[in-house]
This record gives structure tokens, C-alpha cells and sequence, in this order.
């Protein structure tokens, strides 16, 4: 229990670093803004943890007096007048309370499935559970662990957010746990769940954002994912937190909300390097969509508060990735050669080929993939206005997918189905959330029509 | 029902997620319940697979605070996480298991000479010595040996 528990302090920073810009309402609004507090002290907290790691060892003790320092300063800062007044909320119906009980029963049933079985998915105990254990007994990234080529570690190189919250928990215990990992996994998913419920909540009716979030949950890919614990749950997390920053800035016109976008698609880059690919896409949409409606100036300027943000506080990281080997290291970046183009270019009827397989996988995707499809069609069919909301999230996609088929031309595999048929369904879960997003916004823009 | 047909994509969601929640839902309760009523060592092989003699050698025989020098012919990424806190390295820098999926290029490190590591075993796994556990051999006397 005190593995959870070492991740309150996380949270009492992160509602300090909202304190501090402004974003704390009333104590009833703590529950909205639960899940951006808590992105928000995991992300100070690796940042932390990326700089103190040039010292040596990153204590507890060191930990504690940044979160705690960061959670005071918030707390003097919310008391200094940065309460809103509470929102009145409207009552529950029978329908809506009956979705929230089923939505909670699938939670529940899906953390209780996830943590009654030892960590059994391959890739999270050979990359990740093995750098929590790391990080557990030598919490430094200037350590032997990382720095000898010699030593066995697979894929050194990878980002180290989600390993390293994880022996933070670990600590507290006195030891790596499956459980802890297994735990913040599923502290990840129900955090999700409670972030799209608020962003949801906002496009459309209470009871339908209830069915869109039952759809989530019940998801086969999602789930797999949660009893797998795998991290990109947590990249799905940050990404659903980068979209809801990106939301407030449409309404308010305030830079810290873009600030914020860039904070959590940095901590998403920090996840898995998919997170890359998350920032350029997302400054590519932001830019677009801000393009059409301002002109190009603004998109160059908005866009690059987001991709500096990145960038600036990835430096760290990137640092830290010059002084580790290269080891069995796919290294993509280097791979993007005239000649490997060429090469994989030739693949690409069979990378096709194989994505539609695992599309049209009902057990994992069932109808995910033509639901979009639908709302775009109808989209076309009613025509409503501009929504930047709708194209922001569509264009996050397309880009997104458009750059995971060009990892596969330029990928080293030998046999192209199989590195398909292995990563498919766990790259492609950060879009979960978005659809259902796109879909929000298209029924949301129907009903508006119809009235 | 003009309701519903305002969110035609999302009833269509919805109904394809509820046959594929339930699949999955149901195959994790059958392998929950198959993980409930297993032995010890049924457990083991379902999550180490043929590795398991291997692991079974290494943490009988070697101490948690000794080294391992590698050289193995199977896939070696479980070792790690299976033998932490024992560390683990290789005369060559590239684990095999990326070489027997991808082309990558040659390694920039030379091969290094086995006394240079601080290993106190050597293991050896191949594929045809898995079933035995591979071959594990002292190189350095343990700590407490007169």
C-alpha cells in the first residue's frame, strides 16, 4: 500500500503546479482537475529526476523536498485568491446512473483482472519492468546499468517516465513489486477514463459521453492493454491531458494552456518514442487549424510555443541519450536514408496488407475503425461549421498514422508482418481516446443542426 | 429514436465493443481461473517458458550479488528481469535477440576478453543445451572460500 501512497505526494505537487498557474478552482473542482494534477507532478518529477541524475544517486529525500516545496508554493499561491466559484451541477438520471454503475463494474473488473495475474506480457518485463528494477536499486541514468554496452539490457535507450514512477513506488516498499507497475498502470487507465469523461462531458450530453466511454472500456485492444500493463496506456494518458490543454486554449485564448499541451507531450515523448511522433503531429494539426483561421503567422507562433516546450524540457533526456550506447538499437532517426526509403517503399503493399489484418481483428478492434470513418462521411453530408476541435483531432490522426506506416517502410525487421502483427495494436491505442473525441464533436455538431 | 440515429456511429461503436470487451474479458477470467487451479511449477513453465531449467540453475547456484558473463544462442531478453539483481554481460554488445528479427548494423564495441569482466559465473545457452539449464561454470571462487 505505501507503493500507492508514494504517489500522493506526486499529486499534492501537481495541484500546486495548477495553484500556480491559475488553474485551481474550488476544492469541489479537485476531482475535475484530478488527472491533470497528477500528469502534471509525474512531469516535474521525471524532469526532476532527468537533471538530479547527472549528480548520481536521486534520493527520496531529494524527491520529497522538490514535491512538497512545489506543493506548498501552489497552496500559498491558491489561498492568495485563485479560488472560482463552484458550478452547479445538474442532476443524474436513471439512465445516466445505471452507464456510471456498469463504466465503474468494467473499471473495477479490469483492475482486479489486470492485478490478480504476474506481469505475463512480453515487451513489459523485457524493456520496462526491467528498468523499474533497475531504477529501483540505482535510481541515476549515469550509472553502469546504462552507461556499460557490455552489460545485457535491452533497448537502454528507451524514455524512462513510466520505469522510473514505477521505483519510485518501489522504493517506498522497500522493493520492486509486480504490483506496483501493474498498480500505476491501472492508476493511468482509470485517470484516462476520468479526463475524457471531463473532456467529453463538455461536447456533448452526459449520458452519451457514459456510452462513449463504455465503448472505451470495453474495448478489446484497451483491455488487453490494461492486463498487460503496458505503457502505453500512459502515453494515452498524457495524450488525452496534451488534447484537453489544447481544448482550454480554444476556449480561453491563454498561453499557459499551450504551455501545458507542450508539458504533457513532453512527458509523453518521455513514455515511449511514439511520443515523438505525438509532438510533431500535434504541432503539425496545431499549426494547420490555426493557419486556417489566423493566418500562418499566428500557426507558426502557437505552434512552436507547443514544440518548444517539447523540445526545451526533452533536453535533458536527449543529453543523458548522447552519453548511452548504442546497443541493438533500431535507431529510426538513422534509418530515415534515401536508400532505406527506396527500399521500404517496395514493402508497402504488405505493410498495408498486414494493418488491415489487425484492423479488421473484431476481438481486438471491432468497429473502431469505421465509426470514424462514419462521423467523417456524415461530416461531409450535414457540413457544419469550422469546428478547430473536430480538424485538430482528425489531423493528430491521420499525421500520426502517416508517420507509424513510415516507421514501418524504414524498419530494420526482416519480416515486415511480424513487427506489424507485434506493435500494431499497442501503437495505435493513443488514438483510442481521439476517436471517440471525433466522435463526440461530430454527434455533437449533428444535434446542433437538427435544432 | 431520433436520439439514436443522431449517434449512429456511436451505437455502432458501442455494439462492436460489447462483443469484443466480452471476448476479452472472458479469456482473461479462463486464464485466471486456469493460473488459480495450476501447480507452483505449472505456473513457472507458463511464464518462462523453456527458459525455465535455465532460470531454475541460476538461482539455485548463483548468489544474488554475483555477475554473469553471457554467451547465449537463444533469445536472452528475459535474463534481466528474471536474474535481477544479478548483472548480466556479454563478451559481444548486441543481444541476439534483435539479430534474429532486424538487420542492424555491426556494433561499434570489439569483442572483450572474458577476464576483463567482473563475472563470478559464465553461462553458456544454446539450444541444445536449454533442457540442462545451459552450461554454468565458476569463474571466480565465491567471496566466503578459503
Amino acid at each position: 500500500m505505501s507503493g500507492l501512497a508514494a504517489l500522493l505526494p506526486v499529486l499534492f505537487a501537481g495541484y500546486g503546479i495548477l495553484a500556480l498557474m491559475r488553474r485551481s478552482g474550488s476544492i469541489a473542482d479537485c476531482f475535475r482537475i484530478l488527472p491533470f494534477a497528477f500528469g502534471a507532478g509525474v512531469g516535474v518529477l521525471y524532469l526532476f529526476f532527468l537533471w538530479a541524475s547527472w549528480f548520481g544517486e536521486v534520493s527520496l529525500t531529494s524527491g520529497y523536498i522538490l514535491l512538497v516545496s512545489v506543493g506548498l508554493l501552489g497552496g500559498w499561491r491558491w489561498r492568495a485568491g485563485g479560488v472560482e466559484p463552484a458550478r452547479q451541477g445538474d442532476r443524474w438520471t436513471p439512465v445516466e446512473c445505471l452507464l456510471l454503475t456498469l463504466l465503474l463494474a468494467l473499471l473495477a473488473t479490469g483492475v482486479l483482472l489486470s492485478v490478480s495475474l504476474p506481469l505475463l506480457e512480453w515487451d513489459t518485463r523485457i524493456l520496462w519492468g526491467v528498468k523499474a528494477k533497475i531504477l529501483t536499486a540505482e535510481a541515476t541514468l549515469s550509472g553502469e546499468a546504462f552507461r556499460d554496452p557490455y552489460r545485457l539490457h535491452i533497448h537502454p535507450r528507451y524514455p524512462l517516465l513510466v520505469p522510473f514512477l514505477s521505483s519510485w513506488m518501489a522504493r517506498h516498499q522497500g522493493g520492486f513489486q509486480e504490483i506496483h507497475f501493474q498498480g500505476l498502470i491501472c492508476v493511468f487507465a482509470l485517470l484516462t477514463t476520468i479526463q475524457l469523461f471531463v473532456l467529453l462531458r463538455k461536447i456533448v450530453s452526459r449520458a452519451l459521453t457514459l456510452l462513449l466511454l463504455l465503448g472505451l472500456a470495453l474495448t478489446g485492444a484497451w483491455l488487453t492493454a490494461e492486463f498487460g500493463s503496458c505503457v502505453e496506456i500512459a502515453l494515452t494518458f498524457f495524450l488525452v491531458l496534451a488534447v484537453q490543454g489544447f481544448f482550454l486554449w480554444l476556449d480561453r485564448q491563454n498561453t499557459s494552456d499551450l504551455v501545458m499541451t507542450g508539458f504533457f507531450l513532453f512527458c509523453a515523448a518521455m513514455t515511449k518514442n511514439e511520443g515523438l511522433l505525438l509532438i510533431v503531429s500535434s504541432c503539425l494539426a496545431l499549426f494547420i487549424v490555426v493557419l486556417w483561421e489566423k493566418g500562418w503567422k499566428a500557426g507558426i507562433y502557437y505552434s512552436s510555443i507547443v514544440a518548444g516546450v517539447s523540445v526545451i524540457l526533452s533536453t535533458g533526456w536527449f543529453m543523458h541519450l548522447a552519453q548511452i550506447p548504442a546497443v541493438s538499437d533500431e535507431n529510426y532517426f538513422m534509418r530515415f536514408t534515401l536508400a532505406t526509403l527506396r527500399e521500404g517503399i517496395l514493402r508497402l503493399p504488405l505493410i498495408f496488407s498486414s494493418i488491415l489484418e489487425r484492423v479488421v481483428d473484431l476481438k481486438q478492434w471491432h468497429l473502431f475503425w469505421i465509426a470514424p470513418l462514419l462521423a467523417g462521411v456524415r461530416n461531409l453530408a450535414i457540413r457544419p461549421r469550422f469546428d478547430q476541435r473536430f480538424w485538430f483531432v482528425c489531423l493528430v490522426m491521420v499525421l500520426y498514422i502517416a508517420g507509424i506506416v513510415l516507421i514501418y517502410v524504414v524498419s530494420p525487421w526482416r519480416d515486415i508482418t511480424l513487427h506489424v502483427a507485434v506493435s500494431f495494436d499497442r501503437v495505435m491505442l493513443p488514438l483510442l481516446p481521439l476517436v471517440l473525441i471525433v466522435l463526440a464533436v461530430n454527434c455533437a455538431a449533428v444535434s446542433a443542426k437538427k435544432t | 429514436m431520433a436520439g439514436l440515429w443522431r449517434c449512429v456511429p456511436v451505437v455502432l461503436l458501442l455494439a462492436g465493443a460489447i462483443y469484443s470487451g466480452t471476448a476479452t474479458l472472458r479469456q482473461q477470467m479462463k486464464l485466471q481461473s486456469e493460473w488459480r487451479h495450476a501447480s507452483p511449477l505449472d505456473r513457472e513453465r507458463y511464464v518462462y517458458g523453456p527458459l525455465l531449467p535455465v532460470i531454475h540453475k541460476i538461482n539455485s547456484q548463483v548468489r544474488e550479488g554475483e555477475g554473469i558473463l553471457l554467451r547465449s544462442g537463444v533469445d536472452p531478453a528475459l535474463f534481466p528481469y528474471v536474474f535481477f539483481p544479478r548483472k548480466i554481460w556479454q563478451r559481444q554488445t548486441d543481444p541476439e535477440t534483435n539479430y534474429i528479427y532486424m538487420d542492424l548494423p555491426t556494433s561499434a564495441f570489439p569483442l572483450r576478453a572474458t577476464e576483463s569482466f567482473p563475472a563470478a559465473w559464465a553461462l553458456n545457452v544454446q539450444a541444445d543445451n536449454l533442457a540442462q539449464g545451459g552450461e554454468l561454470v565458476r569463474l571466480k571462487p565465491a567471496p566466503d572460500t578459503p
